[in-house]
């Protein structure tokens, strides 16, 4: 018996309909999906790919062996890799390098978003993020969660997976009036490529709103030179203006990254 | 093989065959499963899939799924649904980008939806021809919860079994089971009645709340 006519879910599906699939169209999208992987990946790029896969097979063999055989792979495969993460630190950005390289299939990805919430998840908890704000180029993203100990802290990601040098403008409103704030950052190589994310602590209490203003960063691709790198790194921190000025002064800092910084300057 | 009828086979034979380098079983699983795919693709992200990105989204899970299945390591169909279900996303998510900054007051009367502007008449024709206050209230209800939402508009667009919708619904970090899924599509049905201005003597067939039993 046909089920009976639902007047709400025909109207949402009236207000919401999904688009419809067009056969032919799905047969000329799987075609070229099967041609296009087959030239592709000829013999030399197809060995070049697996030499790349290594380091991530030998990681889902480790992980598979703290698998039980009937595991669901959605839960059973991510606490394991968390598993492995945990006792095993350093493979974290192996299995990125490894996943970048590969691009987006499933279990690659999964350990993606593994290695980058670990940390997040970590440092965070399950909180749910207080305020996110991204940049309108989609590549920085700011997000104010509360961490485990329950400090309100803002924390970067960044889509570049370079060193990037992120400057954030923050806005508490609260009953009692408003304050405002501004934060600059920088997230070294290493660290986003683990999903890491720099962080920055500020005193928000449970009963006031937090606001972001769209952040504004730079790449530090230029920072070639360790000493500059870890004056920069110090100045974000607040740990060593002087180092900051300096560069800037010498001529050390250059392009987008000096700009940046001497807005932050100039404040 | 040329010639063979791989139509026959069932999918845990086609999966086999496709990590066996069989292209054809391949291209007769991503026709098989395209329906599915189309699913995971929709309900994968929070927002409103348009026909062009839901066909880029559907394109890139084809390429993704040819690219990677050699690696499959599922051994049933449902880690092979799982499997694609999260390459579907994965793609889907890379398609409709989030917006650029989203600061959202749940608190924000602004937000809410008008309810003076709800017709009282217990026509539900009527009412449900006013496609702004159901546009409203479907904001309302993504706002107050993806799940839910994702729910309603799963149900609404496919009708679908509950573990279907289940399955549908899962990610990796919470697994969705048929008994919630049910619940979420009374919840959203239930936020939907309510911000319509709908009561429980409003229209029996819309506070029956339907749900399909799986």
């Amino acid at each position: 018996m046909a089920p009976a006519r639902d007047p709400l879910l025909d109207a949402v599906r009236a207000e919401e309909p999904w688009p419809s699939i067009d056969e032919a169209w799905l047969d000329r999208a799987i075609e070229s999906a099967l041609e296009s992987e087959a030239s592709a990946l000829g013999p030399a790029s197809r060995a070049s790919a697996d030499v790349r896969g290594e380091p991530l097979d030998r990681l889902l063999v480790a992980v598979r062996d703290l698998v039980d055989e009937d595991t669901e792979p959605d839960g059973g495969w991510l606490d394991a890799a968390i598993a492995v993460a945990l006792a095993e630190p350093e493979l974290g950005p192996a299995v990125l390098a490894a996943a970048e390289d590969r691009r987006r299939g499933d279990i690659d990805e999964r350990w993606v978003r593994m290695a980058r919430t670990l940390p997040a998840a970590a440092a965070s908890g399950t909180a749910l993020p207080r305020a996110v704000a991204t940049d309108v180029d989609e590549s920085v993203t700011v997000t104010c969660v509360e961490d485990a100990d329950g400090r309100v802290v803002l924390r970067i990601d960044a889509t570049e997976r370079r060193e990037v040098l992120v400057h954030c403008r923050w806005r508490i409103v609260s009953t009692a009036g408003s304050r405002a704030g501004e934060v600059a950052l920088f997230t070294p190589l290493a660290a986003t490529r683990q999903g890491f994310a720099a962080q920055y602590a500020i005193e928000v209490s449970a009963d006031e709103d937090i606001e972001l203003a769209a952040p504004r960063w730079a790449l530090a691709s230029e920072l070639d030179d360790a000493a500059v790198r870890a004056a920069v790194t110090d100045a974000m921190f607040g740990l060593a203006r002087r180092a900051w000025r300096a560069a800037c002064d010498d001529g050390r800092l250059t392009g987008p990254i000096r700009l940046l910084v001497e807005e932050l300057l100039s404040r | 093989m040329a010639g063979e009828d791989r139509s026959r086979f069932t999918d845990l034979e086609l999966i086999a065959r496709s990590r066996a380098g069989d292209r054809a079983a391949l291209g007769e699983l991503l026709h098989r499963y395209s329906r599915w795919i189309r699913w995971a693709c929709l309900t994968a992200t929070d927002r409103r899939v348009p026909q062009v990105d839901m066909e880029d989204a559907m394109a890139a899970t084809f390429r993704s799924t040819v690219r990677s299945i050699h690696g499959l390591r599922a051994t049933t169909e449902a880690e092979f649904r799982a499997w694609l279900r999260q390459i579907a996303r994965n793609e889907t998510r890379a398609v409709i980008k989030p917006q650029a900054t989203e600061l959202f007051d749940p608190m924000d009367e602004a937000q809410r939806p008008d309810r003076s502007r709800v017709d009282p008449s217990p026509d539900l024709a009527e009412r449900f021809a006013d496609q702004d206050a159901l546009r409203r209230c479907l904001e309302s209800l993504r706002r107050k919860s993806v799940d839910h939402y994702r729910t309603l508009i799963l149900y609404a667009n496919e009708d679908p079994s509950s573990q279907l919708a289940a399955e549908l619904l899962s990610t990796d970090a919470d697994q969705v089971n048929a008994s919630t899924a049910r619940s979420w599509l009374k919840r959203a049905r239930e936020h939907m009645a309510g911000c319509l201005g709908l009561d429980s003597d409003d229209g029996g067939e819309i506070v029956t709340l339907r749900a399909r039993q799986g």
